[in-house]
């Protein structure tokens, strides 16, 4: 199978303080990597870095996303290459409308590709077609982007987006937190459903339930911004059981 | 037909200077759209009768300076006014924008919002009085006026004021001056829209909230102003 990301010796500092220090990871076409780690441990860090947020410098190592060298390029040329973050924290952005805003970033990809404008009737058909993956109900895009939703509509309107730009690597920065257990089922079904043999995803987070609904190929455990243990699905109710202190103690 | 809210289509009001003075008679409505991008000085006063309803938008543009006082006086019972102002200003723009709206007698309501974008070295000044009399009970008054700043040269200073000499009203304002949000920025880039069309898309929905009594082909001939205005900082 092709290699689609490679991660090797990553160091990345957010302002002065080191976070990542010394990350390697290689994922390929078709597989879930799981992320989990105590708080603190970096895993935002690296989604961030993986998407390019500027307030993170990547100080050594390297990041390669299909062949071509990720760390130069823009938070947009990254996502034009294929890359998705599902937010932790959504933003809200009042005023503009979920279907604006998905709009402006379904054109901007288009025209990436050397496309015009997608059409009124093919846009209403792809927002209705993913809408009903996250289960949103059709006053959803004319809603302002994030403003006034609750924790698991937010989370619902990043699987959305993700639907929406089809990425061939979604990086899903605790997707499940702040969830009820209708809302959780929702993200987790949505993103299991875009699951192909051609796409990738990375799950960061605390929880087993979320791989419950989308069973990752590999877990990986990150502690002090390294990754010090990676195993299959099993892992992650061991981790569950039992925590981080006999990984970390074994150290 | 006191009372109603028969939509009226918005004129454009050409002010001169030396400025006017202008009453929207009992029971009637007026809309007027007052375009500048050219200096001046516009001291404008406008009496609004019983049951008369007044919209008014300013919109300034440019590199300009221009020193616009608005009195507007509500003299009748049931008098209304909608008040909106947008400036978008580069260069050495220079804009005073003075607003006293004047609740004289009761159950009267207004409702203003201004918005300013500043890139260039340019700035604006903005005072905001609401009166309200010891008469004018159940006045509704409202106002905002938020700014956003583009670079570090420019500036914007916001000074709402509430002058209330009755007990049974409702008066809001708030002022703020701010900059792009950087988390709203990397959010929509995260979605592969570009920096720049991210920024224009900020602006444009910062100043639909003033534009919202403005017809659509006003607002829409608008994006080129605030096109060059990204780009200029």
């Amino acid at each position: 199978m092709n290699t689609m990301l490679k991660i090797e010796n990553l160091h990345a500092a957010v302002g002065e303080k080191e976070i990542l220090r010394g990350i390697d990871l290689e994922i390929k076409a078709g597989e879930v990597h799981a992320i989990m780690g105590p708080n603190g441990a970096g895993k935002s860090t690296l989604a961030a870095t993986l998407a390019g947020m500027d307030n993170i410098t990547v100080t050594e190592g390297t990041i390669r996303f299909e062949g071509e060298d990720l760390v130069p390029m823009s938070p947009e040329e990254r996502s034009w290459k294929g890359i998705f973050l599902g937010f932790q924290y959504p933003v809200e952005i009042p005023g503009l409308t979920n279907a604006n805003f998905m709009k402006a970033a379904v054109n901007e990809h288009r025209k990436q590709r050397g496309l015009g404008p997608v059409s009124a009737v093919e846009f209403l058909r792809m927002m209705k077609e993913k809408m009903a993956l996250v289960e949103m109900d059709s006053s959803f895009s004319s809603r302002a982007v994030n403003a006034g939703f609750s924790g698991g509509e937010k989370k619902r309107n990043e699987v959305f987006q993700m639907a929406m730009l089809d990425p061939k690597l979604a990086i899903l920065d605790e997707s499940d937190s702040g969830l009820d257990v209708d809302a959780l089922r929702i993200v987790g079904t949505g993103v299991d459903k875009l699951r192909r043999p051609d796409n990738a995803t990375i799950l960061i987070t605390h929880y087993q339930r979320l791989l419950d609904y989308i069973v990752p190929d590999f877990i990986h455990v990150l502690y002090k911004g390294r990754i010090v243990m990676t195993g299959d699905k099993s892992l992650a109710r061991e981790i569950e059981d039992r925590g981080y202190d006999w990984i970390i103690n074994a150290l | 037909m006191t009372g109603s809210s028969m939509p009226c289509r918005m004129e454009t009001l050409e002010l001169k200077e030396g400025g006017a003075r202008l009453s929207v008679e009992r029971g009637s409505s007026r809309s007027w759209l007052v375009m500048q991008s050219s200096g001046g000085d516009f001291p404008v006063e406008i009496t609004v009768e019983e049951d008369a309803s007044l919209e008014l938008a300013f919109i300034v543009l440019g590199d300009v300076r221009v020193r616009n006082s608005l009195t507007v006086n509500l003299v009748g019972s049931g008098a209304s006014c909608r008040l909106r102002g947008l400036w978008l200003l580069g260069g050495n723009a220079d804009v005073k924008f003075e607003v006293r709206m004047n609740h004289e007698v009761p159950q009267c309501n207004s409702e203003q919002v201004f918005k300013g974008i500043c890139g260039g070295s340019a700035r604006s000044d903005f005072f905001g009085l609401i009166k309200v009399d010891p008469d004018a009970q159940k006045t509704d008054a409202r106002q905002q006026c938020h700014n956003l700043l583009l670079t570090e040269a420019a500036r914007a200073n916001a000074k709402p004021q509430l002058e209330i000499y009755a007990d049974d009203v409702i008066c809001t304002h708030g002022a703020t001056v701010g900059r792009l949000r950087d988390e709203e920025l990397f959010y929509m880039r995260s979605r592969g829209i570009s920096l720049e069309e991210a920024k224009k898309i900020q602006l444009t929905v910062f100043a639909a909230e003033a534009l919202d009594i403005v017809p659509e082909d006003v607002s829409a001939g608008l994006q080129g102003w605030i096109d060059a205005i990204t780009l200029s900082e």
